[in-house]
């Protein structure tokens, strides 16, 4: 029955999105939440608001919805937004990454940009000193299960996941390469480097996306910083989404062009 | 499973339902602009044209049932919508008194708009000869039928092979052969997992770049198979009848353009809503019925392995929906669009999360692609 269910689970993905990955980020985001219940609630609030505010008034505008992906980033800037950010920072980043990034494109799943990354990264921007930071050791054990849950489903293409790895361990190796980071970077690499909307949709695309986002996670990363630079892996995933769909329309056009030697 | 078995002149299989009415539709005849060749109240003979297309009026559609003419609907230009039938009695087979080749036959008994031509799925010009024909083994009621009936299958396959100068390629699942490979007939037996003819089609032949194949299913194969060796025009076909949960409930024969609700009703089985048997079905599925389009705007495309894996192998199906959903023709051609028909999109359109009908979608792009050839 193992083989129905993950059938099941793969077969109803697309339409199950959203759920499936607001149901992966829910465990670290309520451990986050009862770690430290009067810091984190501000912060809960405050990008919970901004999310479906922003997505209400573009489903207003449009007339029509849906409006609960906007919950996805949300939940991705709640987990590595660093703590000395105040709620209206967060919020304001959350907001300009929503619209910028989905909303004028007509909503999550027609633009090309990982909406969590973004969001990270106009924070940093923004406000500079307001870097993202790597969640605790127990939020990251929490994000495992979700974290095989959308590979399972396949809402994060392993192969982004996969190669991400091997060109993070092939760019750091072999000085900056220590365990410690592997469970960081799974986090960075399952939910915001293998963004469904974000990452290339052919196969040998995703592999190079894994590489390219892999390799510059290492290769972006302060020189002396203690554990993952999440910097570098949000600045990374972005990127590796702008060349997405260069690397599609090269994997294309790469195979229409051998199809046409082997048939000449 | 030899084609030198004795000769079958009874029917096989369970015997075909009465039904109240035999609706014959324009809508089973792409390409062609059809009108009625018989008037409401007229006693029609089984295997007696009823419709023809207006420019080659030799693509007849014929009578599946002797009856009277209960209904004949036609739109502009007297082009017939339907013809409606009340028969006699139950469908049976007919003795044949016409003479010909197989393309005569073929024309005089209403077979030949059973045949669709790949690219853009059109019944063929009766002057036309196609790279290959590809014969449709896969569904469960045609492998009991040409299980039943190797002679004929056997007979039909050859006859086939006189309306192309390439291979006959008869379609089957894994097993022992339906048929036997002799002359230009070949079995393609190859993928045993579950597939349909685009897959095949994309392996074997593929017509994205310049050629032309027809396919047909296999029980008009066996059909001609009855026409040229045994002499017997049958109208009749086997149906497979899926329960809602997706298992198969049992079997029917029956008249083309038959309404099966009361039959499958009679028999407590799940009935769709009422609606005649199209041509060239062989697969009644209630959750495939119960699909209604919507007007609203599509959603995102959810690009998930089990939407990239529901085109044939090979296929850049994200790519290609995108291009459909855009509806631009040129990209979705460069992506291999041509060898694809309605029917091949029903798993991307069940999967896809965007509430697109891709079937839809993919006739207007064919369609504009074959008014710029």
């Amino acid at each position: 029955m193992r083989g129905g269910y993950l059938a099941t689970l793969r077969a109803r993905a697309a339409r199950d999105a959203t759920a499936l990955r607001l149901a992966a980020l829910a465990p670290p985001a309520a451990v986050l939440f009862l770690s430290a219940p009067g810091a984190a609630w501000p912060h809960l609030l405050a990008v919970v608001t901004a999310a479906l505010a922003c997505a209400l008034v573009f489903a207003e505008i449009r007339g029509r919805g849906p409006v609960f992906e906007a919950l996805v980033p949300a939940l991705l800037m709640f987990l590595f937004a660093p703590p000395e950010a105040s709620p209206g920072q967060i919020a304001f980043a959350l907001s300009l990454a929503l619209v910028l990034g989905s909303l004028i494109f007509g909503g999550a799943g027609f633009g090309f940009l990982s909406i969590g990354a973004l969001s990270l990264a106009l924070l940093a921007f923004s406000f500079p000193p307001l870097a993202p930071v790597v969640p605790v050791d127990a939020v990251i054990w929490a994000a495992l299960p979700g974290g095989l849950l959308v590979l399972l489903a396949g809402l994060a293409p392993w192969r982004v996941v996969l190669a991400g790895a091997a060109g993070f361990a092939l760019a750091a190796w072999p000085a900056a390469l220590d365990p410690g980071y592997a469970l960081p970077l799974a986090l960075v690499l399952v939910h915001l480097g293998a963004d469904p909307f974000g990452a290339p949709v052919t196969g040998p695309g995703q592999w190079l996306s894994g590489l390219m986002t892999g390799g510059l996670v290492a290769a972006l990363a302060a020189p002396g910083l203690p554990g993952l630079d999440l910097s570098a892996g949000v600045f990374a995933v972005l990127l590796a989404n702008l060349f997405a769909p260069l690397m599609d329309a090269g994997v294309i056009a790469l195979a229409d062009w051998r199809e046409e030697a082997r048939r000449a | 499973m030899s084609c030198l078995e004795p000769q079958r002149k009874g029917p096989f299989g369970p015997p075909a339902i009465l039904p109240d009415t035999v609706t014959l539709e324009a809508r089973d005849l792409p390409g062609l602009r059809p009108v009625a060749c018989v008037a409401e109240g007229a006693e029609v003979a089984i295997g007696a044209a009823v419709m023809q297309d207006r420019s080659r009026p030799e693509i007849r559609v014929v009578a599946p049932v002797a009856g009277r003419v209960e209904r004949v609907e036609a739109g502009l230009g007297c082009r017939a919508i339907r013809v409606v039938i009340r028969p006699d009695g139950a469908a049976r087979p007919a003795p044949v008194t016409v003479e010909g080749d197989t393309r005569d036959l073929m024309l005089a008994y209403g077979l030949w708009p059973d045949l669709r031509t790949r690219p853009f799925g059109r019944v063929p010009d009766p002057d036309a000869s196609p790279d290959a024909i590809l014969v449709d083994a896969l569904s469960g009621a045609g492998v009991l039928a040409a299980q039943a009936t190797p002679f004929a299958l056997g007979h039909g396959l050859r006859a086939l092979t006189a309306l192309t100068k390439g291979p006959v390629i008869l379609c089957q699942h894994g097993g022992p052969a339906l048929a036997s490979a002799e002359g230009r007939v070949e079995i393609d037996a190859l993928a045993p997992r579950h597939d349909g003819m685009a897959r095949r089609l994309r392996r074997l032949r593929s017509v994205a770049r310049g050629v032309e194949v027809w396919v047909l299913d296999v029980q008009t194969a066996i059909a001609l198979g009855r026409l040229c060796a045994e002499g017997l025009f049958d109208a009749t076909r086997l149906v497979e009848i899926v329960t809602p949960s997706g298992g198969v409930a049992g079997i029917l024969r029956a008249p083309l353009g038959a309404d099966l609700a009361p039959a499958l009703k009679e028999r407590g089985w799940t009935a769709p809503a009422p609606r005649p048997l199209r041509r060239n079905e062989t697969r009644i599925d209630p959750r495939c019925d119960m699909a209604v389009p919507s007007d609203a705007a599509l959603g995102p495309i959810v690009p998930v392995p089990a939407l990239a894996t529901s085109l044939p192998l090979g296929m850049r199906t994200i790519p290609l929906l995108r291009a459909l959903q855009i509806g631009d023709a040129d990209t979705a051609r460069r992506l291999g669009c041509l060898d694809l028909v309605e029917e091949d999109m029903r798993a991307a359109s069940t999967i896809c999360a965007s509430g697109a009908d891709y079937g839809l979608l993919l006739r207007r792009v064919l369609d504009e692609l074959e008014a710029e050839r």
